[in-house]
């Protein structure tokens, strides 16, 4: 081999490493976006198509209200540069993962709820207004946190900023057309009439979007259930209050449902907190479907049966 | 013969043992409650707002929600076009309440206008909805405000920088579309800001506020 080769060897060589690296070193530049509920994966993804690395904080499978941090969540957490969270309830995990990890100062933090305008939780406690911290439960209430978090990206990575801006824009025309089929399923239908009880207080911010009222929630407090002299108050207050509608949650025990349906001749929904299984693009949108599939076959179901009783 | 006279076991001073510990247990907690309390203040209103989240009615919140989402969106619209949307525009892109659904008859079903207002530096926007039923909802002013931000040469700016918008309620049933968008002549007019309850306000450990 002639010293002309050997170089023209040697420099291929050479660029095949250096483009290695180079690779390894885009591939580090990528940030890394942490999330602590499945719906922030979605509008993550959509508002940034491939630009980051989505790391759930913590696996699929995981129940969130109860939620005990587990030692592999600290090694996740030491990757991430940024993390989106709620702030406001179901996440509080998060800020005890990231002080395990120490990487509380190091780790930028996104609280999706930052602007988000909040609502009153349906039922009170000692008569005092508590706020509802399941704005992602809703399709106006995302919104503005895609609006939000899309922004805080941004600062964060102005690069791509205007590709930020842009895609949650599409991605919220997106879900205002998805919910508008929704609604106008309702033509004519005056859901206000309609009394419906929440097994779990999560959905008030749905409910609101489609005009219903929530008149009772079940469960004592969040995420807890109810004894049984509590499930009696609250039979009793289903029957005063004629409610006709209880929309229950997955993962809520059938022997509470059947006993409420029993009692009281309520028809029963089962609705989805998309905050359980996989971790996904479309799981908001498929969970958000569902529930107002749902919900909006209780409203016709509800009025079908009141004008079979009128006439 | 030896003979002991042994006092009757009263418990006398175990009981007082057992205050004791009773009383320095106390002491200790109630030390440590005191030292421990905090008060939650309260987000403090002006005397022309009223809160989203604790002075609207359910049917109130919806809409103003509505609004809230679509300022957003408008403002997202501005930077692009340097423009704000029409009522039209905004019934052509569905959003909420400007768009007529199902759920329009049964929350007020305001009739909107849009109304542009220019002046001191700012181009701003009023979008005027006029309730037909006041049993149902108030009426809504959402005014959207966009003021050039002086931004020093060579210094980043925020892109979202000099847009802010407001929503105002006003429950007369003669309400006309306003002229003025200014605080106080909004105010002397009937209207009230309604102020939302947000996720950064829970965080710093504030509890909504009420009209007084």
């Amino acid at each position: 081999m002639n010293l002309f080769k050997r170089s023209a060897v040697l420099a291929a060589v050479c660029a095949c490493f250096l483009l290695g690296i180079g690779g390894t070193a885009l591939a580090k530049d990528k940030l890394r976006v942490g999330i602590t509920l499945h719906p922030y994966y979605s509008w993550v993804a959509n508002i940034t198509d491939d630009k980051v690395d989505i790391i759930p904080l913590i696996p699929a499978g995981f129940e969130v209200h109860n939620y005990e941090p587990q030692p592999d969540d600290i090694k996740r957490a030491s990757t991430l540069d940024v993390l989106v969270m709620n702030g406001i309830g179901h996440d509080d995990f998060a800020l005890k993962i990231l002080e395990a990890a120490e990487v509380k100062d190091k780790v930028k933090l996104i609280y999706s709820n930052e602007g988000v305008a909040l609502i009153p939780a349906s039922g009170s406690v000692n008569g005092e207004k508590m706020y509802n911290p399941h704005t992602f439960i809703a399709i106006t209430a995302a919104i503005q946190q895609i609006y939000n978090i899309a922004a805080e990206l941004g600062k964060i990575d102005p690069e791509n900023a205007e590709l930020y801006r842009k895609n949650s824009r599409a991605y919220a025309v997106k879900l205002r057309k998805l919910k508008a089929i929704y609604v106008n399923r309702l033509a004519g239908v005056d859901p206000a009439q309609l009394r419906v009880a929440t097994i779990h207080g999560g959905y008030d911010y749905l409910m609101q979007e489609f005009g219903l009222d929530v008149a009772a929630v079940i469960e004592p407090a969040h995420g807890l259930m109810p004894s049984a002299s509590q499930l009696k108050e609250t039979i009793d207050k289903i029957r005063a209050l004629n409610v006709k509608v209880v929309f229950s949650q997955m993962m809520f025990p059938d022997q509470f449902v059947e006993t409420i349906k029993r009692e009281t001749g309520a028809s029963i929904y089962t609705l989805v907190h998309i905050t359980e299984g996989d971790y996904y693009k479309a799981k908001f949108e498929e969970g958000i479907e569902y529930d107002m599939r749902v919900l909006t076959d209780a409203v016709l179901d509800a009025q079908g049966k009141a004008q079979k009783a009128a006439k | 013969m030896h003979s002991q006279i042994v006092k009757p076991a009263t418990g006398h001073f175990e009981g007082a043992y057992l205050l004791a510990v009773c009383v320095v247990v106390l002491s200790v907690c109630g030390a440590l409650i005191v030292q421990r309390h905090t008060t939650l203040e309260t987000v403090q209103l002006q005397p022309y707002q009223i809160s989203a989240f604790a002075d609207l009615s359910k049917t109130e919140q919806g809409v103003f929600n509505d609004l809230y989402a679509a300022a957003l969106e408008l403002q997202s619209v501005h930077r692009d076009n340097q423009s704000w949307l029409s009522v039209d525009d905004l019934q052509d892109l569905a959003i909420p309440p400007f768009a007529e659904t199902a759920l329009t008859k049964t929350r007020g079903g305001h009739l909107w206008t849009a109304i542009p207002f220019e002046g001191k530096g700012a181009s701003s926007m009023g979008y005027f909805g006029k309730t037909t039923r006041t049993s149902e909802a108030r009426s809504f002013f959402l005014v959207m405000t966009y003021r050039p931000p002086q931004v020093p040469a060579g210094a980043a700016s925020d892109p979202n920088a000099g847009r802010s918008f407001a929503i105002w309620v006003n429950g007369a049933a003669a309400v006309a579309a306003p002229t003025a968008i200014d605080t106080a002549a909004l105010a002397d007019l009937g209207w009230r800001e309604a102020v939302a309850f947000k996720g950064d306000q829970v965080q710093q450990g504030l509890t909504a506020g009420a009209a007084k």
